[in-house]
C-alpha cells in the first residue's frame, strides 16, 4: 500500500519537475520569433500607455480599418519602463512618454527617429505645441505631442481657502496649517521651490536646492497629505481646500460645478509645463504600423473620442475638432485658464545628476518629523 | 545455500536503497528547484547588485563597492529607519494589547464558534490591502460616512478631522496587522492545559496572579511569535502612512521602492533590502533560541 502511495507521489513530483521545466523553458525562445520581418507588413503592434487616458474604441476603430491589431500594455511608472527599455526586457512599437524623460530616453538611444514623411496629420497639431519640443528633442525629431499640456500649480476652492495665494512661498503661511495637500512628485516639488526662490527649476547647485529644502521644510508643516498620483478625491471632499498638483485638467472634466467652485494661480514665479508624447522606441520592428496609428490618432475624428470621454484640452487645433465635440466642452474654464499659464510656464528633465542630489533632501524632508 | 539467501537479500536491500534514494530525489526535486530559481537566485542577486555601482539611468556598473552599505549609515537614511521602527513597534503594541483578549475569547468558545471566528477573523485577508484601505478613506474623510453618521445623529456639530491623523494610521495598521497576532497567540492558549489553571487556583492563587504565573508564560512562544509576524511586515509596509497618514512621513519601503524607481539607485536599494533581510533574520534567530517553534511563523 505504502510503495503504491511512494510510487503516485514519485510520479506527481515528477509531473510536477517537468511541468515546471516545461514553464521555464518556454520563457526561454526568442522574443523576436513572433515578429514580422521583411516588407510583410505586421498584423500586431504593442503599445504602452497610461491607464485612463486613451480611448480604446479609438484603437479598435485603427485595427478595423488596417487589420492591425493593438495589444495594449499599461504604463506604472515611467522609471521602472526606462530601467526595463535599458536592460533590453521590454519590447514596445510605441510608447505615450512624459516629456521630462525624453532627453533621458535619446540618452539611453532607445528611441528611434520619427520619419515624419509617413505622419501626415501632424499639420493637425496646434503650432504652438508643436514649436516647443520636450528637453533634449526640441526639434521633435523623436517625438509627436500627443495631448495637450498640463501644469502643476495651486489649486484652490473658492469658498474655503482663507487667503489669497500668489506665490508658492505663500503655501508655508500659518493660516493653511493643514489645508493643503500635495504632489509627492520631487521633480515638480524642487522644481517648483527653486523658482520660488529665485533659481532655475532644474538647478543642480547643492546651495541652491538646499535653500528649496528649507523653503519646503517650512511648507510641510501645513501639508495634510502628501499624494502620489492625484489630488482630486482632497479637494472634492473637503479635506484640502488648497492643492499643489496638476489635476485642474480632472477637476474640470469631472463636475461642471468644479467650474466655479476651484481656481488655479498663475504663480509668480510661473509653474511647471509637462506634455506626454508619442515615441517610438529604437528596438521595434514595426515602426512604419507605429507611425501609421500616429497618424491615425491625430485625424479629428478619433482624436475627439478621447476627449469625449476623459476632458482636458487636446493637443489639435479646436477648429478641426469643434465639429465632433459639444460647446459645453469648449466652454470650461480650463481653455482661459492653461492660455494664460503657458507663457509662465516652464519645462524640466528628469535628469541623473538632480534626481541624485534632489532625492537625498527629498528624504531628508520626508524624514523630517 | 545460507550465502546465497544473503547475498539475494543483500541485493535486494541495495535496489530498494537505491531505489528510495532516486524517489527522494525525485520528490524534493520541484521544491528545490522552485527554491533555487525563485528564492535563493535572487537573493543571490540582490546580494551581488548591493556591491556594484550605480550607472547613469538607472544602469547598474559591475564595480565593486562598499558605498552602498556606507551610505545607510548617514543620518538623512538612518532617521527613515528610526521612523519605520517605532511605527512598527506602537503598531505590534497595540496589535498584541488588543489581540491576546480576542485569542483568548476564541479559544474558549464552542469549537463551532470558534471555527466561524477564526473565519471572520480571517475574512480581510482574502481582500486586497488597497481595498481595504480605500475603505477607510471613505468612512474617515471630512464628508466620510463616519462624519456624515455622527452629523446626522447630532452628537458632532463639525466633522471631525479622522484621515491623515496618527489615529487613522494605527487604526490602519493594527486592523491590516491583527490577524497575524491573533491567529499565533489562538494556537498557544488554546493549547493550554486548564488543569494547571485549576491547579494555581487550588493553591490560593487569583486570577490575576494565575495570567502573570501561569497563562502568560505558558502562551509567550505565540506572544513572542505574533510580535515577529506584526513588527517584520510593518517595517516595510508603507500603504497605511502613504493611505491614511497622509505619507507625511517616509518609511524604509518607501526607501527602498524610490531607489529603485524615482532615484534610479538599484545598488542602493539592493543594499537596504538586504539590510532590512538581516534585521528580519536576526530577530527570528532570538525567537528561535528562545525557544519558539518556526512552525508557529508559517515556516
Amino acid at each position: 500500500m505504502n510503495m503504491k502511495k511512494n510510487r503516485i507521489s514519485g510520479v506527481i513530483a515528477l509531473f510536477l519537475c517537468m511541468a515546471l521545466c516545461t514553464a521555464l523553458l518556454s520563457g526561454c525562445g526568442s522574443s523576436k520569433a513572433n515578429s514580422e520581418k521583411g516588407s510583410k507588413k505586421a498584423d500586431s503592434l504593442n503599445i504602452m500607455i497610461w491607464e485612463g487616458t486613451w480611448s480604446e474604441e479609438m484603437f479598435e476603430d485603427f485595427t478595423e480599418e488596417t487589420g492591425i491589431k493593438v495589444n495594449i500594455s499599461y504604463i506604472d511608472n515611467t522609471d521602472t519602463l526606462l530601467s526595463k527599455m535599458i536592460e533590453g526586457n521590454a519590447e514596445y512599437d510605441l510608447i505615450d512618454l512624459e516629456g521630462a524623460y525624453v532627453e533621458s530616453f535619446i540618452d539611453g538611444e532607445l528611441l528611434a527617429e520619427l520619419d515624419k514623411d509617413k505622419i501626415t496629420n501632424l499639420s493637425n497639431i496646434r503650432e504652438d505645441y508643436l514649436a516647443n519640443g520636450p528637453i533634449g528633442d526640441s526639434e521633435e525629431k523623436y517625438t509627436v505631442p500627443n495631448m495637450g499640456c498640463s501644469y502643476t500649480s495651486v489649486i484652490y476652492n473658492k469658498e474655503t481657502c482663507p487667503i489669497e495665494i500668489k506665490s508658492f512661498k505663500d503655501l508655508a503661511k500659518p493660516e493653511l496649517k493643514d489645508k493643503i495637500a500635495m504632489v509627492n512628485s520631487t521633480i515638480s516639488l524642487y522644481g517648483e521651490a527653486l523658482a520660488a526662490c529665485g533659481y532655475q527649476p532644474d538647478s543642480t547647485n547643492e546651495e541652491e536646492i538646499k535653500e528649496a529644502n528649507e523653503l519646503l521644510k517650512s511648507i510641510k508643516t501645513n501639508v495634510k497629505a502628501f499624494v502620489g498620483e492625484s489630488a482630486v478625491s482632497q479637494l472634492e471632499n473637503g479635506e484640502c481646500p488648497v492643492a499643489f498638483c496638476w489635476d485642474y485638467t480632472v477637476l474640470c472634466a469631472d463636475s461642471k460645478d468644479n467650474w466655479e467652485k476651484f481656481g488655479v494661480v498663475p504663480l509668480e514665479e510661473g509653474c511647471e509645463r509637462f506634455q506626454q508624447y508619442w515615441a517610438v522606441p529604437a528596438s521595434s520592428e514595426r515602426q512604419e504600423e507605429a507611425a501609421e496609428l500616429i497618424n491615425f490618432i491625430l485625424r479629428p475624428e478619433e482624436n475627439a473620442k478621447i476627449y469625449k470621454e476623459y476632458g482636458g484640452v487636446p493637443n489639435l487645433n479646436e477648429d478641426l475638432l469643434k465639429d465632433y465635440l459639444s460647446k459645453d466642452f469648449f466652454e470650461s474654464p480650463l481653455y482661459e485658464k492653461y492660455e494664460e499659464l503657458f507663457p509662465i510656464s516652464w519645462s524640466v528633465a528628469v535628469a541623473d545628476e538632480q534626481i541624485s542630489l534632489m532625492d537625498t533632501y527629498y528624504t531628508e524632508l520626508m524624514g523630517n518629523e | 545455500m545460507k550465502n546465497n539467501t544473503a547475498d539475494s537479500v543483500k541485493k535486494h536491500k541495495e535496489k530498494r536503497s537505491a531505489k528510495a534514494k532516486i524517489s527522494s530525489v525525485v520528490m524534493c526535486a520541484p521544491i528545490t528547484i522552485w527554491s533555487v530559481l525563485f528564492i535563493l537566485l535572487p537573493v543571490a542577486m540582490l546580494l551581488f547588485m548591493s556591491f556594484m555601482t550605480k550607472g547613469p539611468l538607472g544602469r547598474v556598473l559591475y564595480q565593486f563597492t562598499f558605498d552602498n552599505y556606507a551610505e545607510i549609515l548617514k543620518p538623512v537614511y538612518l532617521v527613515v529607519v528610526k521612523q519605520s521602527f517605532i511605527i512598527a513597534f506602537w503598531t505590534t503594541l497595540l496589535t498584541i494589547l488588543l489581540g491576546y483578549p480576542l485569542a483568548a475569547f476564541i479559544a474558549r468558545v464552542k469549537k463551532k464558534t470558534s471555527g466561524v471566528l477564526t473565519v471572520l477573523l480571517m475574512l480581510p485577508l482574502w481582500v486586497s490591502g488597497l481595498v481595504i484601505l480605500y475603505s477607510f478613506v471613505v468612512i474617515l474623510n471630512s464628508s466620510g460616512t463616519l462624519n456624515s453618521f455622527l452629523l446626522a445623529l447630532g452628537i458632532i456639530k463639525e466633522p471631525l478631522e479622522l484621515l491623515y491623523t496618527n489615529f487613522a494610521v494605527i487604526l490602519g495598521m493594527v486592523y491590516m496587522f491583527l490577524p497575524f497576532a491573533v491567529l499565533p497567540m489562538y494556537s498557544s492558549i488554546e493549547k493550554l492545559d486548564p488543569g494547571l489553571m485549576e491547579a494555581s487556583k487550588d493553591l490560593g492563587a487569583g486570577p490575576v496572579k494565575t495570567f502573570f504565573k501561569v497563562t502568560l508564560p505558558l502562551t509567550s512562544p505565540g506572544i513572542f511569535a505574533a510580535v515577529i509576524l506584526t513588527f517584520i511586515p510593518c517595517i516595510g509596509y508603507y500603504m497605511v502612512t502613504d493611505m491614511l497618514g497622509g505619507g507625511t512621513s517616509m518609511m524604509v519601503g518607501n526607501l527602498i521602492y524610490r531607489q529603485y524607481t524615482i532615484a534610479r539607485n538599484w545598488p542602493f536599494g539592493a543594499a537596504l533590502s538586504i539590510i532590512l533581510a538581516m534585521i528580519i533574520l536576526l530577530m527570528v534567530f532570538i525567537y528561535t533560541r528562545f525557544g519558539g517553534d518556526l512552525d508557529d511563523l508559517g515556516a
